[in-house]
């Protein structure tokens, strides 16, 4: 076809929209006609999103990547897929990727090309003139939750082992930590004692601080589908401060103002003893009741609810909930065949994140919800490995691999033995957590900065202040990504690393299941695993600080093969030498079985014979979990043998009501909360460059309440600005019945300037998990003018 | 089928964000399906589907909101791809990505929509 002077000024038009706003033209470039029926050999392996672990077969033509589908025999999934699962594979060829090393001196200074020997050289002479210098503390290491289970080990086991620092942070930290803390607190132990599979068993499911429909859709599949061909009989609550897609298959939604769900959830506490609702004999077999440091009993406890009745709390949570709906919602939790409450962010990116997970778990123990099939309290995560590499692998600054404590002597000495390294080697001080890394970074007190596959220059609160630090010239920074991002742009090294089934790994879902996804195609020009470049690196560093303990740690893995023998080799170590006879024991889930698994493992699988059957579905239940009947203390059916309860007890914690750390007032009415959407997922350098999903949501928008737009003069599609004590954004409005009146709703993947709602967020912590409060702070709410054109930016 | 092609040939005047220009649409289809189709700058095409098609093939739209793929949130462009790769009709391969089983059991080559109403797709027709 012969072009037009209209198509030749459409097209350059469109070329030079591109070049401004950074777009490498995913639409014009990415038009791969091949699909699922010219594929010649398919793959089993894991998606590279969400936390929920679905289970994928990835087809090839030629080796390179052309179709997904799910796999149907698989526990987690069986077979579907959401959009994003469903087109991830595209990113694979996408003209973006990163193939070369990268390097700049000041940065100040353009990017330019290096060797890897170049690469590795400098990186390694940065650590340790760092060290040298201002000691190990000055070095950190931070992850992500979409890093492979052999990744995180390796890095941290260098970061600790070699470089004697504790400062090995995450971005699960933003995302999952007050789980981990609620689960902590109130069971002993980490991680969700049921699975997904409680969902078909179930006859109440309890939605809170979760928009499942969109951030797990796989998930709210079957929540759906339990409801829809149950609906008498199942009944399904979603309390949030927000209507969202999950809210079309609720008998209830429970619409409370940001930040009073923990008086909602002392309410149905209140509820179910004062009408007696709950399990006498559960809780007498199993729980003690807490208040503060002291054990206490249900008299004083429920003496301690007293503020809390379900009319007091009506009031605390501000109009659109009644006394009788939170009785309502006792009734149904309790008196339920079997009760699964789901949470996610709304609940763990909180001020209190903790306590609101022991609210959560208190309904469950009070009652008896645990342990059977149809109950458990059940928090989602939001990336693939923070499950499986971060909390079970040693990704934070308190914990080593395996669930140990930093600061216990005893488990550093096992890991440093099992290492071979010295005992006493691994420092007994935990590193900075993640605001206090990044806060570390501003002060110049951390001068070599590792950060991998995340992009903190848009995922950290109140961003514009860290990326100041990032900024610094004396803070030396390494990236390992596959894409430009926000953060590439702040480094002085890029390292270019292979994407998932072009490295083999293990990713650890929600469900305590570890899923092996193997290497089946090559990475893009020179870019290399993760394992194989911390490795390289590690050699140089020993050299550099002349330390024969840093070349010990990687010592058992040198000359290995990197696609498989080199991470099987890691995975090894960390399981038969780690896992072994911890709770999250994963001596039987070898490389052998998981490959044999459709789906995988669930830990505690102790055995390979055992790991074949799929591993522990219920813990702690003597019927479903070997690990019960081997620590039991007594004949009762339920064993809580996690590490954190010494008397191996449930603890049932009073806890008051406490609002966010930045409540609206004069100056700022309005709350603001963020959330995420179904086409995107985090900072958008993967999805923003798929074109069916950046075109199905191109950029953020803020949702406002039809009452507020009305008073402010807002209509759909208008320009509004959001402005808090830390910064402002401006994005157009979405004018519906979503938000409570008095809060505004936006989407936090946008990574514009305009439109990065992390810059007005407060950086404000739960004190115990450290976990940010992304879900509120106050904003002023302004029209700015009628609907604009705006234009998608991905770096 | 058929009312959905017509449905879709029909789609002749597309509302895009309010305040845009839309005198710059005309232009010169593009081929397949696209043909068909209104045609739309590269601004243009960030524009979820159903935010026109609510208007413009209003059964549909609802046929799919009720649908389990509505509730569960299946948008348009995961049966139907987008722009460089668009299908009217859905190519099995579109399917089989979440019900590779379903279509492995149908027998003589049977399309999901022969029995199950499109769009709705509950139940058998």
């Amino acid at each position: 076809m012969v072009m037009t002077r209209r198509d030749f000024i459409k097209k350059t038009a469109a070329l030079s929209a591109a070049s401004f706003v950074g777009l490498n033209l995913p639409f014009a470039k990415h038009v791969d006609q091949a699909g699922a029926t010219d594929a010649d050999k398919w793959v089993r392996g894991s998606c590279r999103l969400c936390g929920l672990g679905c289970r994928v077969e990835l087809g090839l033509k030629g080796g390179k990547p052309v179709a997904i589908r799910g796999v149907a025999k698989s526990r987690t999934n069986f077979g579907y897929l959401c959009m994003k699962g469903m087109l991830f594979y595209k990113v694979m060829e996408h003209p973006d990727r990163l193939k070369m090393p990268l390097y700049r001196e000041s940065k100040k200074d353009a990017f330019r090309e290096i060797s890897w020997d170049e690469a590795l050289d400098i990186a390694a002479k940065k650590f340790a003139d760092a060290k040298k210098e201002f000691g190990g503390d000055s070095t950190a290491y931070y992850g992500s939750g979409q890093a492979l289970t052999e990744e995180t080990y390796l890095f941290q086991k260098v970061m600790r082992g070699g470089l004697q620092t504790n400062n090995v942070e995450g971005n699960p930290r933003l995302c999952m930590a007050s789980a981990v803390g609620g689960y902590l607190t109130s069971f002993g132990a980490d991680e969700p004692i049921g699975g997904y599979s409680n969902i078909e068993k179930s006859s109440c499911i309890f939605i809170i601080g979760s928009n499942m429909a969109e951030a797990h859709p796989v998930f709210f599949r079957r929540v759906m589908r339990r409801k829809m061909d149950n609906k008498d009989t199942v009944k399904v609550i979603n309390a949030d401060p927000r209507v969202s897609p999950t809210s079309r298959i609720a008998d209830m939604h429970m619409q409370f103002r940001p930040g009073t769900d923990l008086a909602m959830l002392n309410a149905m506490a209140y509820v179910i003893i004062e009408e007696k609702l709950f399990d006498k004999k559960f809780i007498s077999d199993y729980a003690v009741f807490k208040s503060g440091k002291n054990t206490v009993d249900m008299d004083t406890y429920f003496a301690e609810l007293g503020d809390y009745t379900p009319e007091k709390a009506a009031v605390i949570c501000g109009g659109n909930i009644t006394g009788d709906m939170i009785r309502k919602a006792a009734r149904w939790f309790a008196k339920s065949n079997g009760t699964v409450s789901c949470w996610c962010m709304g609940i763990n990116q909180r001020k209190r994140g903790v306590w609101a997970n022991n609210l959560i778990n208190n309904l469950h123990i009070l009652t008896g919800q645990l342990c059977k099939p149809g109950a458990d309290s059940f928090s989602l995560t939001g990336q693939p490995n923070a499950c499986g590499g971060v909390r079970e692998g040693g990704g934070l600054c308190h914990i080593l691999p395996g669930h140990r404590l930093v600061k216990k002597e005893k488990l550093r000495n096992q890991v440093e033995s099992a290492w071979g390294i010295p005992a006493g080697r691994i420092p007994p001080k935990p590193g900075y957590h993640t605001m206090a890394m990044f806060k570390a970074v501003n002060e110049g007190k951390i001068k070599a900065i590792w950060i991998n596959c995340t992009s903190p220059a848009q995922s950290l609160p109140n961003v514009d202040l860290y990326r100041k630090g990032m900024a610094r010239e004396d803070v030396f920074m390494v990236c390992t990504d596959i894409f430009p991002t926000l953060t590439t742009e702040l480094a002085n090294l890029i390292l270019p690393t292979a994407f998932h089934f072009e490295k083999t790994g293990v990713y650890g879902c929600t469900e305590r299941r570890s899923q092996i996804t193997p290497k089946c195609c090559d990475a893009p020009g020179e870019a290399h695993a993760e394992v194989w470049i911390v490795r390289e690196w590690a050699k140089r560093l020993a050299r550099e600080l002349n330390d024969p303990v840093i070349e010990q740690c990687v010592a058992p893995f040198d000359g290995l093969e990197e696609g498989y023998d080199l991470p099987k080799a890691i995975w090894d170590e960390y399981t038969q030498k780690l896992t072994k006879g911890r709770d999250s024991d994963l001596t039987g889930a070898t490389y052998g079985v998981l490959e044999q698994m459709h789906d995988g493992v669930q830990w505690p699988a102790a055995t390979e014979e055992y790991a074949l059957t799929g591993g522990t579905v219920i813990k702690f239940a003597r019927e479903y979990d070997p690990m019960a009947e081997s620590h039991a203390k007594d004949d009762k059916p339920f064993q809580f043998y996690g590490p954190a309860h010494p008397d191996k007890k449930l603890w049932i914690w009073s806890r008051p009501y406490k609002g966010a750390d930045e409540e609206p007032d004069a100056e700022y009415p309005f709350y603001l909360s963020t959330g995420r959407i179904i086409d995107h997922w985090h900072t958008t350098s993967m999805t923003g460059r798929i074109p069916e999903l950046l075109r199905a949501n191109p950029y953020s928008f803020v949702e406002v309440n039809p009452r507020d737009a009305e008073r402010m003069g807002i209509k759909p599609g208008d320009m509004v600005e959001l402005e808090s004590r830390r910064g402002r954004v401006e994005m157009p409005a979405k004018v519906v019945e979503g938000p409570i009146e008095g809060m505004v709703f936006a989407y936090w993947h946008d990574m514009h300037e305009d439109r990065m709602i992390n810059k007005v967020v407060k950086d404000a912590f739960d004190p115990g998990s450290k976990e940010p409060e992304f879900k509120i702070c106050a904003v002023k709410v302004r029209r700015l003018s009628g609907p604009k054109r705006l234009t998608p930016y991905v770096v | 089928m058929h009312r959905t092609i017509l449905l879709l040939v029909a789609l002749s005047i597309l509302m895009v964000v309010a305040g845009c220009n839309n005198q710059e649409v005309a232009t010169a289809p593009t081929s397949g399906i696209l043909a068909d189709h209104v045609d739309l700058e590269e601004w243009e095409m960030l524009t979820p589907c159903a935010d026109c098609h609510r208007e413009e093939t209003p059964e549909i739209a609802e046929e799919w909101y009720a649908s389990t793929h509505g509730i569960a949130n299946v948008k348009c462009y995961q049966c139907h791809g987008t722009y460089e790769d668009m299908e009217l009709v859905p190519s099995l391969d579109r399917c089989a990505a979440c019900h590779e089983e379903k279509i492995d059991y149908s027998e003589n080559a049977v399309v999901c929509w022969q029995c199950h109403p499109s769009h709705t797709f509950t139940g058998h027709k």
